[in-house]
């Protein structure tokens, strides 16, 4: 659907499947599904998706034919129908239809107004003046503020239509003009931030081999640059015309097609995930949803959105529970827990034994034992009097798939599934879907995000070892893929199905890719920098009509603050005060130069503890941080350049302390 | 005072202020390095007073003085006690520890500041400027007690810090005890 022609014509499509263009793309995935059948896929609303099917229902003769009748083709998808097969097979028995999500068709305007409430702008609803919202509209981009006016009007035209309160206009919130001028500055350049970062940027970069993250050294071709540094969004803009050729092209079974990616480590360094506050992945949630509406809006495909309602899973137990019921419980035992402790072991099970075996993850495990360990694991697993040892690698790799499929919300979440898919399917070139999924992966949640990669991390060894195990990359993805991607809907959509090779595909995007993916784009570390700058502003300025509180706090910071201040108001630029609790050497002043780095640092507070005898151990594990100005917290790589961070963030506290978890 | 006395350590430049503190520390020296610039840091020591309970201190390492510098004055704001550096082998250093005493008498704000002198790099004696008796006696005159030290020796340096805790922690309990350095309020006081 054009996005041109948005108002209210365009609500039906955010949860229909696009008719123009399905049938060549259907034709190029899945070569034998009669094209006959696809008008009638079509036009299955998709409140077909949980309608639950019999077993005897039309689907399975389907499959079965796509196996035998594939053209040689399709036949590299052998593994995956065999693996959908093993799934129903396994599921058949003690099947729990409580845990269905359900999916259903919105309202008009309700996707806006949930799309609103996601991006962080609930405050447009709402009406309130939260100051959060404000912050964020301030910073985005003019293609991100263009794709958050066109939800926002086509929210409004509903709203009025149904009368339901009065909205503010568009024009309140964007300007008189559709194009603002407030945005217009920020167009000229492609990078979204206004000052410091964009100065330093390009000249210094300096073509590092050594530390940047090069991915498989087996790819053929020349190694691609990747930039966090501009957005995506404003960057498509600029080299979407040749997005057109290739589309119908296939997707390439060979892995070598994958292209090799580097990330040039910009002087601020890479920013892996766990390395920002919660507060801040929380913006960086809003924004990439923004910025991912907005990467869609500019390749012209439609960001669709599965509603959700929530079912809950099992309270407790293992398997079916939630990942953050899971983690809450494992918390207490560990806390910090970022991936379940029974996932993990699992894993952990899996590498011990697995990893060699041939066809590991294919070749299933007996259904008896698998479903006798899963009793067992539930019973014993936290009396921790499960004997690991009995566990053979096919039946922990069964475990480990059932685990994946029986969370009560897809690892990848169900929420943007179809988003996943069309991304393959309508977008060809690798680096453009990389960066569509990269903003899908930061909209993640936490829980999530982190149970995938430690899986992912563990597919990746799987495939390391293709010489002895014969799992290739894109046979793990096959078998991975309906196990994360479509299993929760029983195979009951034929959609779904024909998705299979562009599942296959994204996962071996996310396996080969998982550490790129897992790096924060930089441009909207910087948007959320911008974002906390905007949000102190405002609540300064609500300050100055507060007086009396003013006074208050005036008084009080005076009288806390006045001895450190003295000590601190003799420094001079470019010197930062490092702290480090743990050490005995609780803080040093540093004069920073643009060659230093964040691990310079370190090292110089670990001179001089090398040669004391205490908790070296704890010591060593420790990171530079940035802390407060525009930032919650920042882990920094450690080949970060310091004085590009200060001038950044001129007001940060730094500290040394370990890393969490 | 009390748990974590501020002690400023100053001097001039290059006279081993870093080194007696990482000695002290950590156990370590390093003689033929060329002196690290300290700017500020900051280390937490945890010092057995004589009598027998432990007590920290805040060392706060300091920038040496040059010719042409001073020590920061917001120092002299918040030290509950001063370690004044020199090195044997370098009279204009002694001349500076000398300087540095008139500024802390003239700029404290505290009542109480103890203050010791360290004269430094006693394994350089065949380099002596600066002749053990008349610094003696230049503590002596000014109440303050004055050892010379090397950090290649850590024996040397537990004595004086030692004292340096006991008398931050006396002063606490005991505010009769003489005060050294400080206008002792006309009474004549013995701390030697």
């Amino acid at each position: 659907m054009e996005i041109k022609d948005s108002g209210s014509v365009v609500l039906t499509g955010y949860h229909s499947y696009t008719p123009s263009s399905s049938p060549i793309r259907e034709q190029s995935f899945v070569q034998d599904m009669p094209s006959s059948q696809s008008p009638m896929i079509r036009k299955t609303p998709s409140r077909r998706i949980n309608r639950m099917l019999s077993n005897e229902s039309l689907h399975t003769p389907q499959f079965n034919r796509s196996i035998s009748e594939s053209s040689t083709d399709n036949s590299s998808m052998e593994d995956f129908w065999c693996e959908v097969n093993n799934i129903k097979e396994s599921s058949e028995e003690g099947q729990d239809d409580s845990l269905l999500l359900e999916v259903k068709p919105a309202d008009e305007g309700e996707l806006e107004a949930e799309w609103l409430q996601d991006a962080g702008l609930s405050n447009l609803i709402s009406g309130t003046q939260e100051h959060d919202g404000q912050a964020l509209l301030s910073t985005l981009t003019r293609t991100q503020a263009a794709a958050v006016q066109k939800r926002y009007t086509t929210y409004t035209q509903t709203m009025r239509k149904k009368n339901k309160h009065t909205v503010r206009d568009v024009r309140d919130i964007f300007g008189i003009n559709d194009s603002t001028p407030s945005f217009e500055s920020k167009a000229l350049s492609p990078i979204p931030s206004n000052g410091v970062q964009h100065a330093i940027k390009k000249p210094i970069w300096k073509p590092v081999t050594n530390n940047s993250c090069t991915l498989e050294k087996t790819s053929p071709s020349v190694a691609e640059e990747l930039s966090f540094e501009a957005s995506f969004s404003e960057s498509v803009v600029v080299d979407g015309k040749d997005k057109e050729s290739e589309k119908n092209q296939r997707i390439k079974k060979d892995d070598s097609a994958l292209p090799k990616f580097i990330v040039w480590k910009s002087r601020f360094g890479l920013t892996e995930v766990g390395d920002l506050s919660p507060e801040d992945m929380k913006k960086i949630r809003y924004l990439s949803l923004i910025e991912l509406t907005a990467f869609y809006d500019a390749l012209g495909i439609e960001l669709k959105r599965n509603r959700i309602v929530r079912v809950k899973g099992r309270e407790n137990g293992l398997f079916g529970v939630p990942l953050t019921t899971l983690l809450e419980s494992d918390k207490k035992k560990f806390p910090g827990t970022k991936v379940p402790l029974i996932f993990q072991k699992l894993l952990q099970r899996l590498e011990e034994t697995g990893l060699e075996t041939e066809g590991i993850l294919r070749v299933p495990g007996s259904a008896a034992r698998v479903k006798n360990l899963r009793e067992e694991l539930e019973a014993k697993f936290h009396g921790n009097l499960f004997d690991w040892n009995k566990v053979r690698s096919n039946d922990a790799a069964g475990l480990l798939k059932m685990f994946i499929r029986e969370l009560p919300s897809s690892l990848f979440t169900m929420e943007y599934l179809p988003a996943f898919i069309t991304l393959v399917e309508k977008i060809s070139k690798i680096k453009l879907q990389l960066q569509a999924l990269h903003l899908l992966i930061m909209l993640l949640p936490d829980a999530s995000r982190d149970t995938a990669k430690a899986l992912l991390n563990f597919l990746k060894k799987v495939v390391s070892n293709e010489e002895k195990n014969k799992m290739s990359l894109w046979n793990v993805s096959m078998i991975l893929a309906p196990n994360l991607f479509i299993c929760k809907r029983k195979s009951a959509n034929k959609e779904e199905m024909k998705a299979a090779a562009s599942t296959a595909h994204i996962v071996r995007l996310l396996i080969r890719y998982q550490d790129i993916l897992w790096t924060v784009p930089s441009f909207l570390i910087s948007q959320v920098r911008k974002m906390n700058e905007a949000a102190l502003i405002n609540n300064k300025r609500q300050l100055i009509f507060d007086k009396s509180v003013r006074k208050l706090l005036r008084r009080k910071t005076m009288e806390r603050e006045r001895p450190e201040r003295r000590e601190h108001c003799d420094v001079p630029e470019g010197v930062i005060r490092v702290y480090a609790p743990l050490h005995s050497k609780v803080s040093m002043a540093i004069q920073l130069n643009s060659r230093t780095k964040a691990k310079d640092i370190l090292a110089r507070f670990h001179c001089e503890n090398s040669h004391g005898t205490s908790d070296n151990a704890r010591v060593h594990n420790q990171s530079l941080y940035e802390i407060g100005g525009n930032i919650g917290e920042h882990c920094l790589d450690p080949d970060t350049y310091i004085l590009d961070v200060y001038h950044v963030n001129p007001n940060a506290e730094w500290m040394l302390k370990p890393k969490s978890s | 005072m009390g748990k974590g006395s501020k002690v400023v350590v100053c001097g001039f430049a290059a006279v081993g202020k870093t080194a007696i503190l990482e000695q002290l520390l950590y156990g370590n020296y390093r003689l033929d390095l060329e002196p690290i610039k300290t700017l500020e840091d900051v280390y937490i020591a945890t010092v057995e007073t004589d009598r027998g309970v432990k007590e920290q201190l805040r060392l706060y390492d300091t920038q040496g003085v040059r010719e042409d510098t001073e020590l920061p004055k917001h120092y002299f704001s918040f030290a509950d006690g001063f370690i004044l550096v020199y090195s044997i082998n370098c009279l204009e250093s002694f001349k500076r520890v000398k300087l540095l005493k008139k500024e802390v008498d003239k700029f404290s704000d505290k009542k109480e500041v103890v203050i010791i002198v360290l004269g430094n790099k006693m394994d350089l004696a065949g380099q002596r400027q600066v002749d053990t008796d008349m610094a003696q006696q230049w503590a002596k005159s000014e109440r303050m007690k004055l050892w010379e030290v090397s950090v290649t020796d850590r024996k040397t340096l537990t004595e004086p810090f030692t004292l340096l805790a006991s008398k931050l922690n006396q002063l606490q309990s005991k505010s009769t005890f003489p005060l050294p350095g400080r206008k002792s309020k006309g009474t004549p006081s013995s701390d030697n």
